[in-house]
């Protein structure tokens, strides 16, 4: 190389100009030409030429596309007034406390009947009132905290209590007695002195004057029966009223279960 | 307002030779560099309907020339550069000895042009297209005008230091 201090930025222009002064090879026009003329032509596409072309087919097509387009508007804006129809306010003002963990959902009815609620989506949706501030939810909840406590509710009755209400409105009374000591020792005391009246061998007959007749208490005849015996005391008659019977309310006497 | 669309036999008799020297620089050889004016021209037929809505129509052309010019070079070797473009660029009527000395020269300015970072080398290089503006350059490129005349500066710079040593 020369010791031209210009050489580098010389050598640097030359191999630049060399670049600008490069021919083309003969010839490459006419072969660029038929590699073009190979391609095949990019065709437009064929809605493209069917909606364009100046025919009365393309007229009708492009009617039709308008067409369609029109009646999927009228589609879409019946199905966006119907959706917009059915979010109607919901009956029940849903608010949620944010500040509570876990949320709490106060709800504050209108007053109309509870009815089943078609879209139970509709309940979570937020309804558009102002929400109610904090201070006001604590202090509704503090009101409720502090107001007296209601009775409990009725609870239902347990095995025992069921089987007892079972055998009053259907046990015998006889079974019925045994729940009581006393009376279930009367009707024994009753029950012995029947059966004294009817297996005691009856005295000889006495004369109407010698005999006095003597009423039977009611009250009497079961208390004064286990003392005497059948051979020393005058036999008691039953009165004959039903009233002496001293079973409850059957109706039946204790004999005849005997 | 769409203009006319141009004639694309027109256009290769216009701009062929430009983009020839386009791909030319970048990948150093003919055939290859004739391939890629074939692929240019074949992706303008491709969307030929753009053409009319083309403002520069240069720098467009430019552009996808340079493009494919580089997606070719990144499938070569620099070895595949043609060995003798060095000589085919030599000035012709030399006598031989000078005519050696100055292809050696080419190959060692190239050499030194491909140790340039990227963005110098390609603005190097575009600007050897003396129909190129800067801004037209800086269009092909993607980036500002000063910022084109900032690589070109930088380019000769390191190249002139490189070729010093």
């Amino acid at each position: 190389m020369d010791n031209n201090p210009n050489q580098p930025d010389a050598a640097i222009d030359k191999v630049l100009a060399a670049l600008h002064r490069a021919a083309p090879p003969e010839g490459m026009n006419s072969r660029i030409a038929a590699r073009i003329a190979a391609q095949p032509s990019p065709a437009a596409s064929h809605w493209h030429q069917r909606l364009t072309a100046p025919t009365p087919t393309a007229a009708w097509w492009r009617g039709a596309a308008t067409g369609a387009a029109f009646a999927l508007l009228a589609v879409a804006a019946v199905l966006l007034v119907q959706h917009t129809s059915r979010k109607s306010p919901p009956t029940a003002n849903v608010a949620v406390i944010a500040n509570a963990a876990p949320s709490i959902v106060a709800v504050k009815a209108t007053g109309t009947p509870a009815v089943p609620c078609a879209h139970p989506a509709l309940l979570r949706a937020v309804s558009p009132s102002p929400l109610p501030g904090p201070e006001v939810l604590r202090a509704e909840t503090g009101d409720e905290s502090a107001a007296p406590s209601r009775p409990a509710p009725v609870l239902p009755l347990t095995s025992q209590e069921r089987a007892l209400s079972r055998l009053v409105r259907t046990a015998d009374p006889s079974q019925l007695a045994a729940l009581s000591p006393d009376t279930e020792a009367r009707l024994e005391a009753y029950s012995a002195a029947e059966h004294a009246r009817l297996f005691t061998p009856t005295p000889p007959q006495l004369t109407p004057v010698d005999t006095p007749a003597t009423t039977v208490n009611q009250e009497t005849v079961p208390a004064a029966i286990p003392d005497s015996s059948p051979d020393t005391s005058p036999e008691p008659l039953p009165a004959a009223s039903p009233e002496s019977n001293p079973a409850p309310s059957s109706g039946s006497s204790p004999s005849a279960d005997e | 307002m769409d203009r006319a669309e141009p004639d694309l036999t027109t256009l290769v008799r216009d701009y062929s030779g430009l983009l020839f020297r386009v791909a030319l620089s970048v990948l150093r050889n003919p055939a290859e560099a004739e391939d890629v004016v074939q692929d240019a021209f074949v992706r303008v037929l491709q969307r030929r309907s753009e053409l009319a809505v083309i403002v520069e129509l240069r720098p467009w052309l430019v552009r996808i020339a340079w493009n494919l010019a580089l997606d070719r070079r990144r499938k070569i070797r620099p070895d595949q550069m043609d060995e003798t473009f060095a000589s085919d660029l030599v000035s012709p009527g030399l006598p031989a000895d000078r005519a050696l000395a100055e292809a050696a020269q080419i190959k060692q300015v190239f050499r030194a042009i491909e140790r340039l970072p990227t963005k110098e080398r390609q603005a190097l290089l575009l600007s050897a297209m003396d129909e190129l503006t800067t801004a037209e350059i800086a269009t092909v490129l993607g980036r500002s005008e000063s910022s084109v005349r900032s690589l070109l500066f930088r380019a000769r710079t390191h190249l002139r230091q490189r070729l010093e040593r």
